[in-house]
Parts: C-alpha cells; structure tokens; sequence
C-alpha cells in the first residue's frame, strides 16, 4: 500500500501541498481518513466508495488491521482509509489509539491525512460534534457526510444545513450511506477539497473550547449543544425510537437478558453448524479431487506423497474449517450491525467479573467454540492489556471444530451404542473446555496478570436493520485474510508434518518380525483364494501393514517411542504419542495418523462408529487392551485441553504481542492437560 | 488500578453536599453532572461518551451495570465506576435543570 508524503512526523497540515518523499519515486496516492464515532455509519460509507476494491492491512507495528481501497476522484485517484471509530481523541481501546496516531500522523510511515470525511450521525447531532469538535481542531481539510439523512428527515426537528455548515466551518454534506442518496455530492466536495487542499479553521466559538482551562470536554459538549440548539435540532427528541426502548427493557433486563443472550447465540450457533456442512462437503471433495487429479500426473514417489498427502491434504484438512469461520464471522457483523453486540456484552458483564473478566470477553469466548483464531482475532475490542490478555490467553482451551473428529472418534469408543452416555460425553467435553477457561482467567487475574477489570462503558445504540453487503464485504476480506495468513503457515507446517512422518525412509525389508511375519501370513492366504475381492482385501491389509511399519521408523514414529515414558502414566502407549505428537500443529491430525497407525482405511476412520470398533480391538504387545475406560478417557481430556493448534500460537504472538506469550499459553495448557490426563487415568485405574 | 489526580485543577475536597452519586438517582430521574472523580483512563473515557461536568444525565435502568442517558445516547456504565459520578437531581418534571 502507498501511503505517506513525507517522512516528517512534524509536517503540519497548513505547511503545503501535499509533497512527494525525496527518497520515493512511487507515485503517493493522497490518503482521506474516514473518521466517525462507531455506530455512525462510517464503514456503510466506506463500502459505498470501495465496493470489492477494498483490501484489509495492518496498521505499522501494531495488530490492528484496517480496510482501505483506492477511489477514483475526478482529479486523480486517493486512498481512502476506514479508520477505527472514535468518540474523542483520548483512545481507550488499542483501535481508537491508532485511529487518534493516524489523525495525528504518528504512525510510522504514514503522515497525516491529506482529508479527513468525518462521518456524522444526524440522526444524534450533538452527540456525535464533539468528535467533530476533536478533529476540527487538528487543522486537516475536512469535509463532513452527515450520514442518515433520510432518517434524520422522519424527525420532528429538522437539521439547518446552513447553520451547521457556518457553525463547523468545513463543507457539509448530507448523506446516506445505506441508500446512496448524497454519495455524488460528497464526491464532488471531497474532489473540491483535494484539490484546494483548504484546511479546517476552527470557528471561533470552537477555539474558545481549547484555550478553556475549566474542563476542554465540557466545553466541547457545551458548544455542542449550542450549534445543534442553533441549528435547530432538539436533543431531547433525537434520542432512541420507542422501539429500542421497548426492546432494550427485555434484552438489558439483569434475568431475561442473560437468557435472550443464550437464546440468541444457540440460534447462530445451530445455523453455522448446519449451514456450513454444504461447504465443507464441497471443501473436502475439491480437495480430494485435487489430490487424485494431481496425483495421476505423477509417478509413484516421495513427489507424489509430498504434493498430494502433504500439501493438498494438509491445507484441506484445515482450510475446510474456513465455512465455519466466515460464518461465524458474518453472523457475529449482522448482529454487530443491529446494535445487540453492546447488549450482550452489558448483561455479559455482570456474571464475567466474577472471574476477572470483562463483559466484552463473552463474545471472542462464544466465537471460540468454533475456531479460536477469529476469536482471538476479535479481542481486539477489550480495552484493557490485563483483560485482554487473559482473554486470548484461555480462548484456545474452549472446544472448537477441529476437536469435534477427535471427540467423535474417542467417544464412540468409550460409549458405542449409548446415544445418552454419549451425548452426556460430548456435553462433559464442552463444559469442561468451558470451566478451565474460566478457572485459569481466574487464576491469572489473581496471580501473573492481576489488577480489577476495566470498569464497563458502553454505548448501546439505536436497533437498526443490519446491512447484509456490509456483513458480506467484511466477511470476503477476513476470507482473503485468513487464507493468506493461515494458509502460509499452514503450507509450511504440512510440508514439516509430512516429512516427519516419511523421513528417515525405511529400507526394504525393514519391517519388524513381527509384520514380516503377519505380511507372509497374508500372502499365503492371497495364494490360496482366486477371489478377487478377497485378493484386493489382503493386498490392503499388507499395505496398511507397511504404512504402520514406515511411519514407525520415521522420525514421528521414533518421537512416540522416546516419549513412551512420559506418556505412559497417561495410559497412552506408542502409537497413540505419534498421533498426540504428529496433531501438535492441528489437532484433528490425531484421527488420520490413528487410521495409519492401527491400519485402518480413510473411509473407516471417517465413520467414528466403525472406527471406534477397530481401535477397540487393538492390543498391547502383552495382550491388554490399548483403549481401556481409563486411557480413552484420559486421551479425551488431555484432547480437551491441549494446545494441539500450531496456527492458533501464531495469532496469540501477534495479539498478545510475542512469542512469549505463546510460549506461556503452550506451556500452561500442556501442563493442565496432562496433569488432569493424568489425574482421569490413575483415578479410573484405581476404581475399575 | 492505579488512582491519579484528575489532570484538571481541583479542589482537593470537592463540596459534594446535595450531591447524589449517580448509581444511586432514582430510575427516570434527571440530574446534572457536578463532579467526576475516577481513575485517569476512564475519567477520559466517560468524559469523551459524554458522561462529563455540567451534562444533563437520566437514569434509565438501575443496577449494575447501569444504563443511563446522557446526550440522546443511552450508556451501560458499571456501578462501580458510576458511583464515581456526582450529579445534582433536576426538578421532577426534568425539563430544565
């Protein structure tokens, strides 16, 4: 992205024309900052201009992502950035921070806008001038969309635009982003102002404000209040419609509200798990289609494996979970949109505090049920570093979609043919994500992290209609996001698993006795039959066999075998560890490597039922069952509870701000695995 | 958390007498903010939402958190951070204070 004249921090608006960097010879685009407060239609806005141009990108040295898109103007083409939403210039939260640094031009390597297009609600003048007041007085040629004119039109006071042009001093334009009605206009003003380059002037009434050494906020309300009187708008009309009061009595109210909250989250959470099998079904063919499309233009080889189980394999195993994510994600900007987020997180509040949690930790909490890495992702909105760290910190301990196979898989060995029991497994499995994610964000508020939560403050806006091209926009960046960021790591991290588990290549004949052994068996048998099928039968049974045989003798399988001692007390035996150690990236690994390990066919593994009744019959080399009550049990909790998710550790660096806060997250949650792994398999032992 | 001085000169005993603690104002009663004491992050905060000297405030569901009305836009404020806020109750009609 071009951005930034100059390189010096202190160039202030009323110096020039916008210059070109000495040591640059690219083109500089003129950069408009979008500035509004949040609710104010600011990105409806944005979307209006960028349509699908829009591409998402952090801001320098931080983890905050923005969305900016270059815009055709009559005298030449600017970028236009959507800025995080502001309600002053005194940042709370890491996005208003940034917002404010760009405003102010502090961040590196960009200088101060060229423009700022405040957005403004009309529907609440005076409410949102006091931002207007803030960023009038930066100086900045600016020009103001007042946003929702049409529904500022159905109130019984009508705004004077030539009041409120004479009060702020700047052009005013009134808009609406949702329609279009305006956009023409504000174009025309921006590209008068772009190519005057006139900078604000803060009316003198305004000026007083700032030299005020009373209180410089209450001043700004003050004059707010003035110019909206003057333009002869009254507060106590523009204020919510009955509607949202009538609305707000049920879902705010201390009881009820907690329940619609359940209520509306189930409902998401039942539609992103229906909606999303179509995709992923489509995923998951594509990909194996890919693989045997690929694969046939290939000769049997180490190429072919790397390509079409490694690569291909790898990425679709996780990239089929992107369904899911983009759902969530839609869902979650739709109900952003209508105004309910902020009620949920207000009767939120009241039960999080008591584990040292804000309120508007609820919501990457819920979102981590289906893929930790948005709803670390999302924790951005926690004002507070403390909360948010534990936050991100125990996000990943609640059960997403990718421990689904795996508890499928160990739960249909433990309770085959119990619909109950194993309906209860699964329900014991998510509370007891849920209870440690709320006992250790305890535990670190008290102890590494501790200071009292932030105390809420909270806008709860007017209900409005939800913009589905809004939702839809921002859900294809996060898409085109997730796939470059994830799918980078992911590539590698493929490429490393499978050449643990091909390398060192075992020599011919390398198995052990006992396969050579088992493999003569079965030969003997293919001579003794002519049935064909019986013939492919065998010949799989002697190429599972050998898979076995290859994938112990690689590094993964020599891993399991070094780490039997510090498994065992787990009830976990060797094969079991390759599968705990190769599904450290992406824990649904542990399925698959399982089928290579106990030598059954993908389809087998795909049905956890038939799957469950080959695991059962695996025994140790002394005759006793693998999967006893007490090992599957402890597989299942330490799956619970593991990190288990290597993509998820890169979104914790860059949220958290280091390695060593994923160093710390992988560690805490190894340690809890396995010390309640531990705890389950002794315990059970003991008893049966 | 740490509690700074608000950056504003003030006297170091603010008179708070007819004051009411705004956690405590009666549910639709309207009062005008005389006196903000928090902590310095989230004196700015409250201030920049609105919630600041000489605003006309109503409160609109007790509890805690509570909601409360502050220039046409209504605000979930924790308790513990409103009781911080003192306001003088208007007459009951609540038109002008």
């Amino acid at each position: 992205m071009v951005l930034g004249r100059s390189k010096d921090k202190n160039v202030t608006s009323s110096v020039s024309l916008p210059v070109v960097d000495d040591d640059s010879r690219k083109p500089q685009l003129p950069v408009i900052a979008l500035v509004g407060n949040p609710n104010a239609g600011k990105t409806t806005l944005f979307n209006q201009f960028s349509g699908l141009r829009a591409k998402t990108a952090n801001f320098a040295g931080t983890t905050i992502d923005h969305r900016s898109a270059r815009v055709k103007f009559n005298h030449g083409d600017a970028e236009l950035l959507d800025l995080p939403g502001l309600y002053g210039l005194d940042a709370a939260t890491p996005e208003e921070k940034v917002a404010q640094d760009v405003l102010l031009g502090r961040v590196e390597g960009m200088t101060q806008p060229d423009l700022v297009l405040l957005v403004i609600d009309a529907t609440n003048l005076e409410r949102n001038l006091y931002l207007a007041a803030r960023t009038i007085e930066l100086g900045l040629p600016t020009v103001v969309a007042l946003n929702m004119w049409d529904l500022a039109q159905k109130l019984p006071t009508k705004i004077n635009l030539d009041s409120l042009t004479k009060d702020l001093g700047v052009p005013v334009i009134p808009v609406s982003a949702r329609t279009g009605d305006g956009i023409e206009q504000l174009r025309q003003a921006i590209d008068t102002s772009l190519e005057h380059y006139k900078p604000a002037i803060a009316p003198e009434s305004l000026q007083e404000c700032s030299s005020c050494c009373e209180c410089p906020y209450a001043a700004r309300f003050d004059w707010a209040e003035q110019v909206s009187d003057r333009c002869g708008v009254n507060n106590e009309h523009h204020t919510h419609g009955p509607m949202t009061e009538a609305i707000d009595r049920i879902l705010t109210h201390p009881v009820i509200g907690i329940f619609a909250f359940f209520a509306v989250m189930a409902v998401v959470f039942i539609l992103i798990f229906q909606i999303a099998t179509y995709p992923m079904d489509m995923i998951e063919a594509g990909f194996g289609y890919a693989g045997a499309w690929v694969g046939s233009f290939l000769g049997e080889g180490d190429l072919k494996s790397l390509i079409v189980d490694g690569i291909i394999g790898g990425v679709g195993g996780v990239l089929v979970f992107l369904p899911q994510i983009l759902i969530l994600f839609f869902f979650l900007t739709l109900l952003e949109d209508t105004g309910y987020m902020a009620r949920a997180a207000f009767v939120m509040d009241r039960l999080m505090r008591r584990v040292g949690l804000p309120g508007r930790a609820f919501v990457p909490m819920l979102s981590a049920h289906a893929c930790a890495i948005p709803a670390i992702m999302s924790t951005k909105i926690i004002e507070d570093r403390r909360d948010r760290l534990v936050t991100i910190l125990v996000l990943p301990l609640l059960t997403c979609s990718a421990r689904l196979p795996v508890y499928v898989m160990l739960i249909a060995l433990l309770f085959a043919g119990n619909a109950v029991y194993a309906g209860l497994a699964f329900t014991g499995a998510y509370s007891l994500g849920i209870i440690a994610a709320l006992v250790m964000a305890f535990l670190f508020k008290k102890t590494i992290l501790p200071g009292d939560t932030r105390p809420l403050v909270i806008e709860l806006p007017s209900y409005r209609r939800p913009s589905i091209k809004t939702a839809t926009l921002l859900t294809l960046d996060r898409a085109k996001l997730f796939v470059k960021k994830a799918g980078t790591i992911i590539l590698v991290l493929s490429i490393l698993l499978w050449a643990a588990s091909t390398y060192p290549k075992m020599p011919e004949g390398g198995e052990s006795a006992v396969a050579q052994q088992r493999i003569a068996q079965i030969e003997q048998q293919i001579t003794q039959t002519t049935d064909e099928t019986a013939v492919a039968e065998f010949n799989n049974q002697i190429e599972h066999i050998q898979a076995k045989e290859e994938l112990a003798y690689s590094v993964a399988g020599r891993a399991g075998k070094i780490f039997e001692p510090v498994f065992r007390p787990l009830g976990f035996d060797w094969q079991i560890n390759v599968g705990v150690l190769s599904s450290f990236a992406a824990r649904e690994v542990i399925v698959s490597t399982l089928a290579i390990v106990y030598g059954v066919g993908e389809e087998v593994a795909e049905d956890g039922d038939r799957f469950a009744q080959v695991l059962d019959r695996q025994t140790r080399e002394d005759g006793s069952r693998v999967f006893t009550t007490a090992t599957s049990f402890s597989l299942l909790v330490f799956y619970v509870l593991a990190m288990q998710c290597l993509p998820t550790q890169a979104v914790t660096k860059r949220e958290a701000g280091g390695w060593k806060w994923a160093f710390f997250q992988l560690g805490y949650m190894s340690v809890l695995a396995y010390g309640l792994a531990l705890i389950t398999y002794q315990t059970i032992s003991f008893f049966s | 958390m740490s509690q700074t001085v608000s950056p504003t000169p003030a006297p170091d005993t603010p008179d708070l007498t007819g004051l009411t603690p705004m956690h405590q104002l009666k549910t639709h009663q309207v009062a005008e903010i005389k006196y903000v004491d928090a902590s310095h992050d989230d004196i700015a905060r409250l201030k920049s939402m609105g919630i600041c000297q000489g605003r006309r405030i109503q409160l609109i569901q007790a509890g805690d958190p509570l909601i409360l009305k502050v220039v046409g836009v209504r605000i979930g404020v924790s308790a513990r951070l409103a009781k911080r806020v003192y306001a003088e109750p208007c007459c009951s009609s609540g038109k002008k204070c």
